[in-house]
């Protein structure tokens, strides 16, 4: 690739700058020529020192650099659902989806349960009528052209419920009988 | 090179631009080429009071949950902390670049791009210093609690910055709005003083609080800072996310308004320089 801008700059001498495939200008009298067994060195010699021996006078160029290819996204759309009834054996669940950063309109619809996971275990752990979770629309950018895709993400139940304060207290009092008791 | 002054969306606003004197002005003559939108906040920030979890706000969970998008998080992520040793008198002094990541039991501060967040026992916020990412300061705060719907919360405050500059010098205005008597500042401390002060309102349940005094981003420019606050006892969200989404908006008109009717069309406004990566 540089050996090709290369001869193409020679030929077009009237053009005193060219454009590498970073973008940014390099004069043309320092364009390097390159050495095909010099090339996996990382750096290229300029034509211009070519004939002294002493590196202090030779002009050394960095290579450009490779493009990092990195994925960004945009989150589309976003939706707090909460599930409503859950078919197992006909293999999807209902649920109710709300619109929490737009305008405030709820729908239902119907969701395949294989995508929230493959993983059974999984699944029976997080669906259940009145499990909530978060479902988005993104478009990924990044190599080729752009990429819309949605998911789901369950909240975990939590742990703490109405009436645990008692029957921790119960526990305790089973497991440790000459303690003082916990509300005390 | 003249633009057009005109006023379209909320809050934004635009003026005409000289850019041979680089001023902002609404009389500037000229040919109208492309408008040109100042960005006339400098910062925003949403917090609420009340009992949280610092631990849970983790950048992976607010990536799971596409509360951010992902580059943001990606970001954050790859900046490694870095110690850096410079001889300072007889000895070293070691300098140390913290990561913008921070996850603790008892305080979580992120540093995103975009927005940052800070959390501990008592204290969420959720601020941006970009006018750009104003509306998604909102979202983000929506977001995370409409998912954490079991938070208990006692207060939620919204929160505007500006720096503004006029034409009157902001010694003058802010004399002429806080020390219309000055003789008796002048008595005691001299010609040279400087002065601000805070005006107070309650509407419809909300506290609001205006402060106005000498900027030190913008020379005799005039600092403005607005609060609106409400006080909110509830242990689900709904009752501040429906406030936040309710009157985000409206407040920044309200700030923007209130500011003009009181200080006059600003010439010229601060905006911050983004740091180079």
């Amino acid at each position: 690739m540089e050996n090709a801008t290369a001869q193409k700059i020679s030929q077009e001498s009237t053009t005193p700058l060219i454009e590498d495939i970073t973008g940014s200008l390099i004069l043309r009298d320092s364009i390097p020529k390159t050495d095909p067994d010099k090339e996996n060195t990382g750096y290229h010699i300029s034509e211009q020192s070519s004939g002294s021996d002493s590196l202090e006078s030779k002009q050394i160029i960095e290579p450009a650099k490779k493009p990092i290819y990195q994925i960004t996204e945009n989150i589309d759309q976003w939706w707090i659902g909460e599930v409503l009834e859950v078919h197992t054996n006909e293999g999807y669940f209902v649920a109710s989806l709300r619109d929490v950063i737009g305008p405030k309109v709820e729908s239902v619809a119907e969701f395949d349960i294989k995508t929230i996971s493959q993983n059974t275990e999984e699944v029976e752990q997080c669906l259940f009528p009145g499990a909530n979770f978060a479902f988005y629309v993104v478009t990924e950018h990044g190599i080729g052209p752009p990429r819309t895709s949605s998911g789901l993400q369950f909240t975990m139940p939590y742990i703490w419920r109405e009436g645990d304060n008692e029957k921790v207290k119960e526990l305790y009092r089973d497991l440790f009988p000459s303690d003082p008791p916990l509300d005390e | 090179m003249c633009v057009g002054a005109f006023v379209k969306g909320q809050g934004v606003i635009a003026f005409g631009y000289d850019s041979a004197t680089q001023k902002f002005g609404k009389d500037l003559p000229g040919n109208i080429g492309f408008q040109r939108f100042i960005k006339v906040l400098n910062f925003t920030s949403i917090v609420l009071l009340g009992n949280f979890n610092p631990a849970i706000y983790h950048p992976e969970w607010l990536e799971k949950f596409k509360i951010l998008p992902i580059q943001e998080i990606q970001w954050a992520e790859g900046e490694k902390t870095e110690m850096k040793e410079i001889p300072y008198k007889n000895g070293t002094l070691v300098l140390k670049k913290i990561p913008p990541l921070m996850v603790t039991p008892d305080l979580t501060e992120l540093f995103f791009p975009s927005l940052r967040l800070t959390v501990n026992y008592e204290r969420f916020e959720c601020s941006t210093e970009e006018r750009r990412n104003f509306s998604l300061v909102k979202d983000v705060v929506i977001k995370i609690f409409s998912l954490l719907s079991h938070t208990p919360i006692k207060a939620v405050g919204i929160n505007f910055h500006a720096h503004w500059k006029f034409k009157d010098p902001s010694d003058v205005i802010l004399k002429n709005l806080f020390a219309k008597n000055d003789s008796a500042f002048q008595n005691s401390l001299g010609p040279d003083y400087h002065i601000g002060g805070t005006i107070w309102s309650i509407q419809k349940g909300v506290k609001s609080s205006l402060k106005i005094e000498k900027s030190n981003k913008l020379d005799n420019g005039v600092y403005i800072q607005a609060n609106y606050h409400k006080d909110i006892e509830t242990i689900q969200t709904e009752q501040p996310i429906n406030f936040i989404q309710e009157n985000y908006d409206d407040f920044i008109n309200q700030f923007i308004e209130e500011s003009k009717k009181i200080l006059g069309d600003p010439e010229e406004t601060w905006k911050m320089q983004q740091p180079k990566k």
